[in-house]
């Protein structure tokens, strides 16, 4: 009975051997099989990790942080760690990582589009590049259930936490194919140079003008995740915390979404913001709670500034943060 | 929890090991059934708690039901009426889940009732009443204990989409001891791995072709809207049988035999033999508990035409709430009596011809199967008619389906490997129990081909099982 049982123990074990085979290839090979979407979570992961930028000024937020700001036009010594697809919650984690392994930075510019205080549209994607450890995942889903947040804790979820995790092929194996498992190396690794060279920015659309709608356009009330805002607060908190000057802005909307979008979504943000400022006494805060509107032609696509639109915003930014005396 | 889940990959091993050693250790087997009872309950309130409820009060009717007849109750009228309040309780639940949002929403659209349809309700009611029909024929015994009376009415491999057990034929296997057997687990282990091929090989990658025919259904030809329904009669067959020989497999780890539901329906000649292998078990139950009851073929041709019918289209309303599932099951119904009205004829058709025109049947049933509604059904059918477009059979590449030359190709061999197991299993009975007892690199052979196979689907969008929405 014993030896029947080692048997099928031995057997289990070299028919797993494939299957443990693909999950090693998931975890050794991410740059080689992932989209570029993925290269700058894995830039963001190196910064966070090791003491590599240890800069004055640090921006923090989502996409349209990431393409809207570039560090070498703001100031000297700040660098973009901002993450598309994060929400504040991913950009606690992250900001939080970067304070332990590069000390606090002096300022920090802190951009979210509003739209992110409501919808954690992206994360499973959080999950698939296992950007944030077992108990940051572990931390943010009890938060969830008791927030009632129907993305992070909804059924189901922890399998497939744990799924992403071991890096099971249910979940890499699609993307393994699409790139014959290191077909895009070369094209992350050469995206990957571009974002460290650009100080952490990098262009999301590149078209000569967008007349889309952005998603805050669907929104008709500021209907917020209670998850979203706990972290966003939670954040400012760290920064605070940590003696940082923060500076809270807003990066631009197309035309097209400025006319369409609701009054009552800017004024339930704004409002919500207001409450955030007159929460707490912060180390040194200063907030922007308008949401500039630029011409067509500076989007990229119907969300992102294109890269001329990225050096308008980074100018009118740099002029109003030297008036106000950030720096100094 | 879906049988191709991380859950269930978790769940099964923890469930089995723990039974084993409750099995050899626990003086009393009762101990070892309420671990399975536990189990079962946790299998199913994963997806919502309040399915426990649902499935205590049928198991609690039930085994009342049993015990009243059985024990208590001799008069033979009181009997009878006893189990009717059951079948009426029991089926009333059914009814109420199936069909009362449907009743509502005919009465008033703004006020209809928003019911959520308990999955495996349609399934563990069926099996509760096999119990007190089986009681009241005096068939079987009541259960030893409320605990394996329980645990058989909760068993986790059948609950979600059975197969519907009698209770003659699984409920005495909760009474037995099951120890740890190591052919019979590499033989559950094959069954396994075989339904998993089902689903994920085959089934996964034929529903991206069919749903995006159907998806599409007003700007295809009429040509492409019967590919698609002849592919999604290959695709249910695999989707449902795989999670029966899933089933059958699990059941088999832990030491429970369970019926075959599905016995190569598509080798079949006629409508009525088809059904005799196509999910047996409910067949079955309908036979046993409502064709037979109501005459069967014992009070002539016309009355035996009429109980096929009303058997056909009983088992239409046990799959859904829909006109359509009511209609494709009259539709079966017709077939069957149409066949027996031709059968003169028929026998002088080659055999080929025969399974041809059975599954073609099938098929053309599976249009109302498949199709949103009945308007959908009706264009579809109005077009395979009237707008077939036969220059489409030859302009219409394989690789356009959604599946690109690599999934079609991965295809292409998955149904080779069906078709070499399913001959291999009309020869001898048992495919997974041939080759278990083949030669070690010939059985490893097919380990590794399942193994590889299997890995190479998981990552194709895997859905739900297809049954589990009745």
């Amino acid at each position: 009975m014993k030896n029947e049982k080692l048997k099928l123990l031995r057997n289990f074990i070299l028919l797993s051997i494939p299957l443990v085979i693909l999950c090693i290839l998931a975890y050794l090979l991410p740059m080689s099989y992932m989209t570029t979407e993925y290269v700058m979570w894995d830039e963001e992961f190196e910064n966070s990790a090791s003491p590599y930028i240890d800069a004055e000024t640090i921006i923090i937020g989502d996409s349209r942080a990431k393409s809207s700001v570039l560090p070498a036009l703001l100031h000297e010594d700040t660098y973009n760690i901002a993450i598309g697809g994060a929400t504040p919650i991913e950009m606690y984690y992250a900001t939080e990582n970067y304070i332990e392994h590069n000390g606090a930075p002096e300022n920090a510019i802190v951009i979210f589009a509003p739209y992110h205080f409501c919808d954690i549209d992206n994360w499973d994607q959080t999950l698939y590049f296992n950007f944030l450890s077992i108990d940051e995942i572990a931390e943010i889903y009890f938060k969830g259930i008791q927030t009632g947040d129907k993305v992070i804790a909804r059924k189901g979820r922890i399998g497939e936490m744990l799924s992403y995790r071991l890096r099971l092929p249910s979940k890499y194996l699609a993307q393994m194919y699409e790139s014959r498992f290191v077909g895009r190396k070369a094209e992350n690794m050469a995206k990957f140079d571009s974002i460290r060279e650009d100080m952490g920015y990098c262009e999301f659309g590149s078209a000569a003008g967008d007349d889309g709608e952005t998603h805050e356009v669907y929104h008709e009330v500021f209907d917020s995740s209670a998850e979203v805002l706990y972290y966003y607060e939670k954040l400012l908190e760290l920064l605070s915390d940590n003696k940082v000057n923060v500076f809270v802005a807003q990066p631009p909307i197309n035309k097209a979404s400025g006319d369409a979008i609701h009054q009552e979504f800017i004024d339930g943000y704004s409002g919500y913001l207001d409450y955030v400022k007159d929460k707490q006494d912060y180390y040194k805060m200063t907030m922007l709670t308008e949401i500039p509107v630029y011409p067509n032609d500076l989007f990229g696509d119907s969300i992102h500034v294109n890269r001329k639109g990225a050096e308008v915003y980074t100018g009118e930014l740099r002029e109003y943060l030297e008036s106000v005396g950030f720096w100094d | 929890m879906l049988f191709n889940s991380i859950e269930f990959a978790i769940f099964l091993p923890v469930v089995a090991i723990l039974y084993f050693i409750l099995e050899a250790k626990a003086e009393s087997h009762t101990v070892s059934n309420i671990w399975l009872l536990a189990a079962s309950y946790f299998y199913y309130m994963y997806a919502d708690v309040r399915y426990g409820l649902l499935l205590a009060s049928v198991t609690l009717i039930s085994f009342g039901s049993g015990y009243l007849m059985k024990n208590v109750i001799s008069e033979h009228r009181m009997r009878k009426r006893i189990m009717l309040l059951t079948v009426v309780l029991l089926v009333g639940m059914l009814f109420f889940f199936k069909y009362a949002g449907l009743l509502s929403s005919l009465i008033s659209k703004e006020s209809s009732l928003k019911i959520i349809l308990p999955v495996g309700i349609s399934f563990y009611i069926f099996q509760s009443l096999t119990y007190v029909f089986e009681i009241y024929q005096g068939k079987t015994d009541t259960a030893k204990s409320f605990i394996s009376y329980a645990a058989f009415a909760s068993f986790f491999p059948v609950l979600l989409s059975g197969p519907i057990e009698k209770s003659s034929h699984l409920l005495p296997q909760f009474d037995e001891r099951h120890h740890f057997d190591y052919e019979r687990i590499r033989h559950g282990l094959i069954r396994m791995a075989y339904g998993y091929f089902l689903k994920l090989v085959l089934a996964s990658r034929i529903a991206i072709a069919v749903d995006l025919i159907y998806d599409n259904y007003m700007d295809v030809s009429g040509y492409q809207l019967l590919l698609a329904t002849c592919l999604y009669s290959v695709q249910i067959f695999c989707d449902f049988a795989s999670y029966s020989t899933i089933a059958i497999g699990t059941a088999e780890i832990l030491g429970f035999r369970l019926t075959e539901n599905f016995t190569q329906p598509f080798f079949t000649d006629s409508c009525a033999a088809f059904w005799r292998h196509w999910h047996i078990t409910l067949n079955n139950w309908f036979r046993d508990y409502v064709y037979i009851p109501l005459g069967g073929n014992r009070k002539g041709t016309v009355r035996k035409y009429l109980n096929i019918f009303i058997v056909f289209t009983l088992s239409g309303m046990w799959h859904g709430a829909d006109i359509t599932y009511i209609l494709w099951g009259m539709l079966s119904g017709l077939f069957q009596i149409m066949e027996a009205l031709i059968a003169p004829l028929r026998k002088h058709f080659p055999r080929w011809l025969k399974v041809f025109f059975t599954f073609m049947l099938f098929t053309f049933s599976m249009f109302l199967f498949r199709s949103d509604d009945i308007e959908q059904a009706g264009i579809i059918i109005g077009k395979v008619f009237t707008q077939f477009d036969f220059a489409s059979i030859l302009t219409t590449s394989p690789f356009e389906l959604g599946l690109g030359v690599f999934n079609f190709l991965y295809l292409i061999a998955g149904v080779i490997v069906l078709l070499i197991y399913d001959m291999i299993n009309e020869r001898t009975g048992d495919a997974a129990a041939y080759i278990a007892s083949r030669r070690t690199p010939v059985r490893w052979a097919f380990y590794y081909l399942m193994v590889i196979m299997i890995l190479g689907s998981v990552s194709i969008g895997a859905q739900q099982f297809i049954y589990f929405q009745f």
